[in-house]
């Protein structure tokens, strides 16, 4: 296809698409949605480029979709349409169409906003997360919290944004309990460059029901390296599935 | 007559403004980072040089007090936690402050059902400003993690994170806004599904007395646009406006062949304003499906010379 970029020259330029998470699958289906703000804000040069690169959990490449976008121009995609079972990662920028000059040393982010439409009507919905790291980057300490009542149906999606060769995400994963004592603690699952995985919170800790006890609520914390803002999930028996980043 | 009793918060306590929906259970939660401590070399130097930028007379006012407060808690490193309950026109109604200090590591977790309840407030729609005893202090001047916001709606978990923020905004003294620009490109109008938009006119000043009236513009794919005002936004209130309630019911037919999908871009002049998007069900109950909220998209151009 003519005009296709790849997510390497789009960060080597200086726009470095923001990554987010994505699932298509008979339970969930994400739609990525953005509007041209370069209309907005750089008046005498409105036209931009959006283009997509979707992901599998392995960080494979398994699409890519580009729309030229003029005055008021927005995107409303349907990632299934181009990638039908798939839990991985969508990365998006959007380009101005002219030869805008990015200061030296700085880049150009993307805000965009990913709704992931799941079963019985249920929406959940999250702004874009971190650019892609070219080069592998520290992770300092995630942590949220979480509803007790719901821990069988909850969980945690990783995502590594970082495109190095090398840069698989590795780090650590911790219970804890609302007055910090940690409950139990473990390493995470290797996951490689632009992949993601996602994880139930009993998958993570087996025993989590018996260590939360009778508290209404605890906390999961994850660091390491190239572990992008994690989202929390709960994925109910009825396939609503709700979705928000840390 | 200041709305407050007493002083609700000191400029450099991060703040964050947030709606509780009457009849739903709405939980605020925020976890302390372990590696969290109020200052350090980075932080100071960092403190420093921001206040320098300004005049002497505001550095001694920005730095004094928070570094004595520091010194008063003997460095400590746990944080305290206080709650302002307004209502959503902006009128106070009750305080409430977390008997427990947390340590980094420690989550905080308020059931909002149970204390609007005990501080024996009417069941309604409020905005609650949940004001934390200090945060980072450096450039950021902001909370060391994001609050989580989760409303429970029958089986329906809708969640948004953000954080506190101890910056000047909407002040005049220390900030004047040229405006807001809010652009939403998630709008929905469907036989399900009905967008929302909740505008939050906030401010960093107490006594600010600024009502907002934002006006809205509704385009779809082929560019065609519907515009219209939004409506008035009390200073330190909030209004929730579906779709149907600013363009009429007529967004259905407008927006049936792009599949219901849109983009709002709402502006208003002379003040910023907190936006959130609201997925709410397309019936009588207008179950809360999903909330976020939106991001300033011009910083995404910070990068580019001369915009």
């Amino acid at each position: 296809m003519s005009g296709d970029l790849t997510i390497d020259e789009a960060v080597t330029r200086g726009y470095p698409p923001a990554v987010l998470y994505l699932r298509n699958d008979e339970i969930v289906t994400t739609e990525v949605c953005a509007f041209n703000y370069f209309s907005i804000f750089l008046k005498e040069h409105p036209e931009a480029a959006a283009h997509v690169w979707l992901f599998d959990g392995a960080g494979n490449q398994t699409g890519y979709f580009h729309k030229d976008l003029g005055l008021n121009g927005q995107l409303q995609l349907n990632t299934s349409d181009l990638s039908s079972n798939v839990s991985g990662t969508v990365a998006m920028t959007l380009m101005p169409k002219h030869e805008a000059k990015v200061r030296s040393g700085k880049k150009v982010t993307t805000g965009y906003y990913a709704q992931y439409y799941s079963r019985h009507g249920a929406i959940t919905l999250s702004h874009e997360r971190e650019p892609v790291a070219a080069e592998s980057f520290p992770t300092s300490a995630w942590v949220q919290t979480y509803l007790a009542r719901f821990l069988e149906w909850s969980g945690v999606v990783l995502v590594n944004p970082c495109l190095a060769l090398d840069g698989a995400a590795v780090g650590t994963a911790a219970l804890v309990a609302l007055d910090g004592t940690v409950l139990a603690e473990r390493t995470l699952p290797r996951i490689s460059p632009m992949g993601a995985c996602r994880i139930s919170t009993l998958d993570l800790f087996p025993d989590a029901r018996r260590l939360v006890g009778h508290a209404d609520s605890f906390a999961m914390e994850f660091k390491g390296t190239n572990i992008a803002s994690p989202f929390s999930y709960y994925e109910f028996a009825n396939g609503k599935f709700s979705l928000h980043h840390f | 007559m200041s709305r407050f009793p007493s002083s609700p918060w000191r400029p450099y306590e991060p703040r964050f403004i947030f709606p509780t929906f009457s009849g739903l259970e709405c939980r605020m939660g925020f976890s302390i980072p372990a590696w969290y401590r109020p200052v350090d070399i980075k932080y100071l130097r960092s403190l420093v040089a921001g206040s320098l930028r300004k005049n002497f007379l505001e550095t001694v006012k920005d730095l004094v007090p928070e570094l004595g407060s520091l010194a008063m808690s003997g460095l400590s490193k746990n944080l305290r936690f206080r709650l302002h309950i307004l209502s959503r026109d902006g009128e106070y109604r009750a305080s409430y402050e977390l008997p427990l200090s947390y340590k980094p590591g420690a989550s905080v977790d308020v059931d909002f059902t149970k204390l609007l309840k005990d501080l024996k407030l009417p069941v309604e729609d409020y905005l609650v400003v949940a004001v934390m005893s200090r945060g980072r202090m450096d450039g950021y001047r902001s909370s060391p993690a994001s609050f989580s916001m989760t409303y429970i709606d029958q089986d329906n978990v809708a969640i948004y994170r953000t954080g506190a923020f101890a910056r000047p905004l909407n002040e005049g003294r220390l900030k004047a806004h040229v405006g807001f620009t809010g652009i939403n490109p998630k709008i929905i109008a469907t036989r399900d599904v009905v967008s929302s938009l909740m505008l939050i006119n906030h401010s960093s000043d107490p006594e600010y007395a600024v009502t907002a009236h934002p006006a809205s513009i509704l385009i779809r794919e082929d560019g065609e646009q519907l515009e219209r005002e939004f409506g008035e936004i009390p200073a330190l209130g909030a209004r929730e406006m579906s779709v149907v309630d600013i363009f009429g019911s007529r967004v259905f037919d407008f927006l049936k062949p792009f599949g219901g999908r849109a983009t709002t871009v709402t502006t208003c002049q002379g003040v910023t304003l907190g936006s959130l998007h609201l997925q709410r069900s397309n019936d009588n109950h207008r179950t809360l499906l999903g909330i976020e909220h939106s991001r300033p998209a011009h910083m995404n151009l910070a990068g580019i010379l001369q915009h």
